[in-house]
């Protein structure tokens, strides 16, 4: 389905004929949807490099980044590690030059576009100019009418459901606002199946993605309300 | 691509369906400061927005001030070997002298004054370092130097003859109790609205044109990421004052704060739908701020 299509059907759904709700208005739970989607499940995944000078420990992650999915040099992967870890191995280890073989995500919400940017640092230093090969999970882009959202049909659903959540919200009384809310919990629903495809899928790439949160009592917990 | 707060705002309001007309609920001026607690909410409950910085040592000196913004130390090392989080309690337990000792420093604690200051157990001894010009060249190249690095704070630095530096930087050394602090000997060449800033004297031999430069005394280290004291920390948002600020968070945060605006908007209202709806998207906010926490579960200590 493109994004006019998944408009047309959440109008259907909360009965609307451009009175309550103006198209944009439903876009925007359209786009909504598919930002969370792309927060909540990762499946959005592209492929990108970072070219490292001698010495220099740090890059910078692409501007449309959201996680680290793989990170490699000369196909050879990284291993994520945390700085304690580091420490442990090697008093000198932000010192330490060599091939890289370990890396650690500096921060995760800093927005490179706008000058904080989300860093990586790999160890140890390369000590030539190298260059890491970045898999990463990304935000797309806002859809047009004719887009439509790059996973497999079976999940587009998931854009109907969080945008007739947000139809709702935009009446008054309980009944709509239980509607909404139904809708919220068939989205996380769907939510869950999609982050265990992704799982299976980047395990199977030999990718090791940020913990992920497919654990049932966490998906209650958000849904509860 | 960055983003506004006032897109935030407009997408709330639509959803709120405030037109900040004569009957409004809601202004935009509200909205606008709950933008701005929502990003410092979102990234502390996230722990999300971190950075690594590094301060320069001084000799004896226990105290270091951070950044203001920084809310949480998560790693700290001193001459890149991990220093670990201690309370005064714990030093008091260890050594009745813990705050006169120096040392390498093994241990750091907060200041339970200014939780914007870090001490370091024990207090670090900072040898002094005499760095010499090899040749001509920047100051800011490390092949000037005999050492091989830019020099640092307590470093005394000679510009040999017949070397010809140039300050292409701004630069720090002598922050020593020695007479002489920088010796110029061959040629000191300085640029304009750069800084030279020391403690100590400054000896010429042979020539130092200062035209331009201005003196001024460094807040914290030297600003390289050469010190000896290397921090990673949690660090609070810049503020957002005007619609027209971008929010310093990752785009795909969007739905999470406006989650927190709604939230907030709902709970101004007497209304027990609106207290309901106030709710939902509180726990929502919290629902999600705590799964972006797990993002960063793998990349720290």
């Amino acid at each position: 389905m493109n994004r006019g299509e998944i408009r047309t059907r959440i109008k259907n759904r909360l009965n609307e004929d451009a009175v309550f709700r103006t198209n944009a208005q439903i876009d925007q739970g359209i786009d909504e949807a598919g930002k969370l989607i792309a927060l909540l499940a990762l499946p959005f995944r592209k492929n990108g490099s970072v070219v490292l000078d001698a010495g220099v420990a740090v890059g910078h992650f692409p501007t449309d980044f959201i996680a680290p999915l793989r990170l490699s040099v000369s196909g050879r992967r990284l291993f994520p590690v945390t700085p304690r870890q580091l420490s442990l191995k090697s008093a000198s280890w932000m010192t330490d030059a060599g091939v890289p073989t370990h890396y650690f995500q500096m921060s995760f919400l800093d927005n490179p576009a706008i000058g904080l940017y989300c860093k990586f640092w790999v160890y140890p230093r390369p000590t030539v100019l190298t260059t890491v090969a970045v898999d990463y999970a990304y935000l797309p882009a806002t859809l047009a009418d004719g887009d439509a959202p790059t996973v497999p049909q079976a999940f587009h659903g998931l854009w109907e459901e969080y945008g007739a959540y947000r139809g709702y919200a935009f009446e008054a009384g309980t009944a709509p606002w239980a509607r909404g809310e139904a809708c919220f919990k068939v989205f996380l629903e769907g939510i869950k199946d999609l982050q265990e495809r992704m799982m299976a899928q980047y395990q199977g790439m030999d990718s090791i993605p940020i913990p992920f949160d497919a654990q049932e009592e966490k998906r209650v917990a958000l849904a509860r309300q | 691509m960055p983003w506004l707060a006032s897109d935030l705002i407009d997408k709330a309001a639509g959803i709120l369906q405030e037109d900040f007309g004569t009957n409004a609920l809601w202004t935009r001026a509200e909205l606008l400061k709950y933008v701005d607690g929502g990003v410092r909410d979102l990234a502390h409950r996230s722990g999300g927005v971190r950075r690594g910085f590094s301060l320069e040592a001084v000799n004896a000196q226990a105290a270091y001030s951070m950044d203001e913004a920084v809310t949480q130390v998560d790693y700290a090392a001193f001459a890149s070997k991990e220093i670990f989080p201690v309370n005064l309690h714990g030093l008091e337990l260890k050594s009745s002298t813990w705050d006169a000792e120096t040392g390498t420093p093994i241990a750091y604690y907060h200041e339970i004054l200014d939780l914007g200051r870090i001490g370091l157990y024990p207090a670090p001894t900072k040898a002094q370092v005499n760095v010499i010009s090899i040749s001509t060249g920047n100051w800011s190249a490390g092949a000037t130097w005999d050492v091989g690095r830019v020099p640092r704070l307590y470093d005394v630095v000679t510009v040999d003859t017949p070397h010809t530096v140039t300050l292409d930087v701004h630069a720090i050394c002598g922050f020593s109790a020695s007479a002489n602090a920088l010796i110029v000997n061959g040629t000191l060449a300085a640029s304009t609205n750069l800084t030279l800033s020391t403690l100590g004297n400054i000896s010429v031999v042979g020539t130092f044109n200062p035209t331009g430069l201005i003196a001024q005394l460094p807040y914290g280290g030297d600003g390289s990421d050469d010190g000896d004291i290397y921090l990673l920390a949690r660090y609070t948002p810049t503020a957002i004052t005007a619609e027209t600020d971008s929010i310093p968070l990752n785009p795909a945060c969007e739905p999470v704060l406006l989650d927190y605006l709604l939230w907030m908007a709902y709970s101004q209202e007497g209304d027990g739908q609106d207290q309901g709806r106030s709710s939902h998207y509180r726990e929502k906010f919290f629902g999600l701020s705590a799964y972006l926490r797990q993002f960063l579960g793998g990349s720290y200590a």
